[in-house]
């Protein structure tokens, strides 16, 4: 019997690190339930592995990826600002399936006066509108976009079948195009350019006045092939304008033909380098190639100056030809400032250039070729060495996009030359950004249309890393800045996104047409959480082992989003399908903090709490065993004697024990808590983390703990913690370095600390 | 709220069309109207983006205003005492301007109505950067006592009421 009864107290005592409030009856008996777990493996969101994309997150043994290789002859209309194009792809089946038909991206059509995507959205008749934007909208012919297709013609001069639905068209092949053959064919075109400045667009040309002059950024000008692959056969959803680009991996023999004064550079390595420079230009060429340490200008202001006033009627064609790329971009303008660098990459010389009109100075001569420089080598350090020949960044006003070894980036100084800290840290950021696009999507090439967050995700976080690195190798760039002054990255800069309107927050896993608020969605929120992980919950050595080993294994191919979260854990050892959940599947948020904090001392009588449940067992004292007993400061029971001694002062049964079992040298070293802490922490937010709390003592000293967040995977809402000590602690904070995102830290501390509110802050501060 | 509902499909429309969004091209600020119960004033916060509120005061003032400067204040002043309008039981209130602070590419501009010693009723108009930006959306938070709610304020329906 006095077993039994022992037997139902050491029960109580177990379950007294849970709750004993949980005793209240239920009237009804509840339903059962589905695996909710938090920590439950992702089966269900995840595809299956296959041979193609192995369960470890790399490329299967049957992994295939198709090719399509270009001829294009170009011709830029610089008078009428027209692209006249003709191209001939020869598309290579490496799947094992037979295609009966081809599908190509037609993206200027997003353009054309027939055009969906602007009626896709809804508008409302404003109570007063601008003259010139109300003109816009109801008196101007509407820009006359899109590719105007003259032929489709198959090698033998014969036209091939085709449909256009929107942005895709769809080349109807004579006979299945069966796994290991190749097929040629050639497509003529023609479009209007837009003005990528007033009416927007990742391509266009901008019109200066004063010097009546164009600058081109061109791309997305040319019927594209779209991918084939083994998760979406033809990836053929429409281009409406947010989900961009899904390419196939090809060569490129590009010509393009120019005024004979224009100034060209693009992706690929230039053929006939003699034919279109001159030898002034030549000289200063092969200097660059030998300058690692500050850039060589090719044309220089003053000639870019004399250059924008001349009008040759002549042509020029420049000659491009690029490797294993999966698209083309190119600028062309008489304006253009140009300047070279070269960085070494093991044996390979690699060239960072920049073009600018004389509008981007002072900023960019200083600025632009060292941030592509900064930018190669922290991504490369990362991921894997550039493999391209070279790396562009071109001003175009409000610019940020990217193609392969080629980006337009904004950042453009007053008139007067001035510049505020915001447009210089905006163009740097916007450098580092583009040019980091080489690396995803460019090379570890995902698809865009379905998931932006796969290269703007990813891209934003090494962004974060680079800008840091920039700001160390450059401390004078930045001054009197100790550290760059990142837009996105830590983790308190996302707080007040994800503690927003959830009517307005999607999950990261969704369609970039799709989304609120895209930039917190698929940029800023991504990078964050791959920040944290590398932070916070991975450390840098797993993390950055895990991130280089993705980035290899699908450098030049086109990974899925499993393939990304398979590798990270698969490399690393980390089981993270609970932040995937929490972070990219669901729009929780952090939310962790501080319920209650109880102090106990050890006592030589059970505390009223355990005596009152041992009478309704109808258990004596002599009944048990010698035992240690807890008594909570404050209670029935607690006297201030407790408070004054030590624990075996308090508990003969204690002292009785280790007198029993230890020498007295061994008892001599050993701690001696004295308080002993219940805290409970409670988690109103939905996302588990690591719980980071910082215990403070009375001496002054500190320490601080990091519990993994699978301390939550047996209760989702709270769970407590003892703290044995010597001293007696004075306060705890919960995520003290604000490294979690945390959405609201005034339950953060104990003892609770009043937050002064942000106004009062601000007024106080101002008052001086 | 209807006024959420009926902006969904305007949001949708309002986002951007590049690949680097450090470039906003949605137009929108936020508001926090929250009543300090210890001081007896109605605190304001309004943030806006950098290049919106420049844009406006260069049109309706002065080219040359530099947000950053102390300059701006007086005009940031004049420009709120036009567009955000506080009417506290039915009395529309003058607010005091306390101060700015920048940070990223945000304006935060401070406000206070003091001597507010109970509040029944409170309705705000929020028409700010709707003479520059047709799709323009002010985002306002009202906190009173322990009541809490929020506005989506566009062009045609710029004004909420909460009654305590």
């Amino acid at each position: 019997m006095v077993q039994y009864k022992y037997l139902i107290l050491s029960a109580l005592i177990l379950l007294s690190g849970l709750s004993f409030a949980q005793e209240t009856k239920k009237d009804e008996r509840e339903p059962g339930h589905l695996n909710t777990n938090k920590f439950k493996q992702l089966y269900q969101e995840f595809s299956t592995p296959n041979q193609y994309r192995t369960a470890s997150g790399a490329p299967g043994h049957a992994y295939y990826q198709q090719k399509a290789d270009y001829k294009i002859n170009l011709e830029l209309d610089d008078k009428q600002q027209k692209i006249f194009g003709e191209e001939t792809i020869t598309y290579t089946n490496n799947s094992p399936d037979a295609l009966e038909y081809l599908w190509l991206q037609l993206d200027q059509n997003v353009r054309a006066k027939d055009s969906k995507s602007p009626l896709r959205n809804g508008d409302r008749v404003p109570m007063y509108d601008d003259p010139s934007s109300f003109s816009g909208k109801h008196f101007d012919a509407p820009f006359d976009g899109g590719f105007k297709i003259e032929y489709v013609k198959d090698v033998n001069g014969k036209g091939l079948k085709y449909t256009i639905n929107q942005t895709m068209m769809r080349i109807d092949i004579p006979k299945p195009l069966k796994a290991g053959e190749k097929i040629s064919f050639s497509i003529k075109w023609w479009y209007n350019i837009n003005d990528h400045v007033n009416q927007r667009g990742r391509s266009g040309y901008e019109y200066f006045k004063k010097d009546d002059n164009y600058a081109y950024v061109i791309a997305q000008f040319f019927p594209r092939m779209c991918v084939y692959n083994d998760v979406e056969g033809w990836q053929n959803y429409q281009f409406w304008g947010n989900g961009e680009f899904a390419l196939v991996f090809g060569d490129y023999d590009v010509n393009i033909t120019v005024p004979a004064d224009h100034i060209v550079d693009g992706t690929g390595e230039l053929q006939n380098r003699k034919q279109v420079f001159s030898k002034t230009m030549m000289n200063r060429y092969n200097q660059a190639r030998k300058s690692f340490d500050k850039p060589v200008m090719i044309v220089t202001q003053a000639e870019a100056e004399a250059n924008e006033k001349s009008r040759s009627t002549a042509k020029k064609t420049w000659k491009f030809s690029a490797k294993n790329v999966r698209d083309f971009g190119f600028t062309s303008s008489r304006k253009y400032i140009w300047d070279m660098q070269a960085v070494k990459f093991g044996e390979r010389t690699v060239m960072a250039v920049s073009l600018y009109p004389k509008e981007g100075n002072p900023l960019w001569e200083e600025y632009s070729t060292k941030a592509v420089v900064s930018t190669l080598k922290s991504y490369s350090d990362k991921t894997f060495d550039y493999p391209y020949p070279k790396a562009i960044s071109v001003h175009a006003k409000n610019q940020g996009m990217e193609y392969p070894m080629i980006c337009w980036n904004y950042g453009r100084p007053n008139e007067d030359g001035t510049y505020s800290d915001r447009t210089k840290y905006g163009m740097i950021s916007v450098i580092i950004h583009e040019v980091g696009h080489n690396f995803f999507p460019m090379i570890v090439n995902s698809d865009e249309r379905q998931w932006g967050w796969m290269d703007e995700g990813l891209d934003t976080f090494m962004q974060y890393v680079a800008e840091q690195e920039f700001g160390e190798w450059f401390p004078e760039a930045i001054a009197p800045n100790k550290k760059y002054p990142s837009y996105r990255g830590e983790p308190a800069k996302i707080v007040r996104y994800m503690k927003g309107d959830q009517s307005f927050i999607i999950p990261i896993m969704a369609n970039p047409e799709n989304v609120y608020q895209l930039g917190n969605n698929a940029y800023g929120k991504p990078a964050t959480a791959l920040n944290i992980l590398r932070e916070t919950v991975m450390g840098r050595e797993l993390f950055d082992h895990a991130f280089k080993t993705y980035s290899k294994r699908w450098m030049f191919k086109h990974p899925s989003p499993e393939d990304f979260f398979r590798s990270m854990e698969d490399a690393s050892g980390v089981d993270l399908d609970w932040y995937w959940r929490g972070w990219f599947y669901s729009t929780d948020y952090v939310d962790i903090g501080i319920k209650g904090v109880k102090k106990f001392y050890v006592s030589s009588k059970p505390s009223a709490a355990m005596k009152k449940e041992m009478d309704a067992e109808g258990i004596k004292e002599s009944d048990l065993r010698p035992l240690v007993y807890m008594t909570e400061e404050g209670s029935e029971g607690f006297s201030k004697k407790l408070a004054k001694g030590s624990a075996m002062d308090n508990s003969p049964n204690l002292k009785e024990y280790m007198m029993d079992n230890f020498t007295a040298e061994e008892r001599a070293v050993m701690p001696t808590p004295k308080f002993f802490y219940e805290v409970e922490f409670n988690k109103p937010g939905g996302l588990v983390m690591p719980l980071i709390v910082e215990y403070k003592y009375i001496d002054g000293t500190s320490k601080k703990v990091t519990y993994p967040a699978q301390v939550w995977r047996k209760n989702d809402n709270e769970v407590r913690k003892v703290i044995a000590s010597e001293k007696e602690l004075v306060s705890i904070t919960v995520d003290p370095d604000l490294e979690t995102a945390d959405i609201d830290v005034t339950n953060n501390s104990w003892p609770k600390q009043e937050k002064e509110s942000k106004f009062k802050n601000f007024k106080d501060k101002v008052k001086g | 709220m209807r006024v959420f509902k009926l902006s969904v499909s305007v949001l949708i429309a309002l986002v951007s069309l590049s690949s680097f969004m450090n470039i906003h091209k949605y137009y929108v600020s936020v508001t926090d109207v929250e009543y300090a119960t210890e001081e007896k004033s109605l605190q304001v916060i309004s943030r806006l983006f950098v290049d919106d509120i420049e844009k406006v005061l260069h049109e309706r003032y002065n080219d040359s205003i530099k947000i950053e400067h102390k300059l701006a204040d007086a005009y940031i002043e004049k420009y709120f005492s036009k567009k955000l309008l506080i009417t506290v039981n039915n009395e529309l209130k003058q607010f005091r301007f306390i101060g700015k602070e920048i940070e990223d590419d945000m304006v935060h501009c401070y406000f206070e109505i003091e001597n507010i010693l109970s509040i029944e009723t409170i309705d705000v108009t929020n028409k700010l950067l709707f003479d520059v930006f047709d799709s323009q959306q002010n985002i306002t938070h009202l906190k009173i006592n322990d009541k809490k709610k929020s506005f989506l304020f566009i062009k045609d329906n710029a004004t909420g009421l909460l009654k305590l």
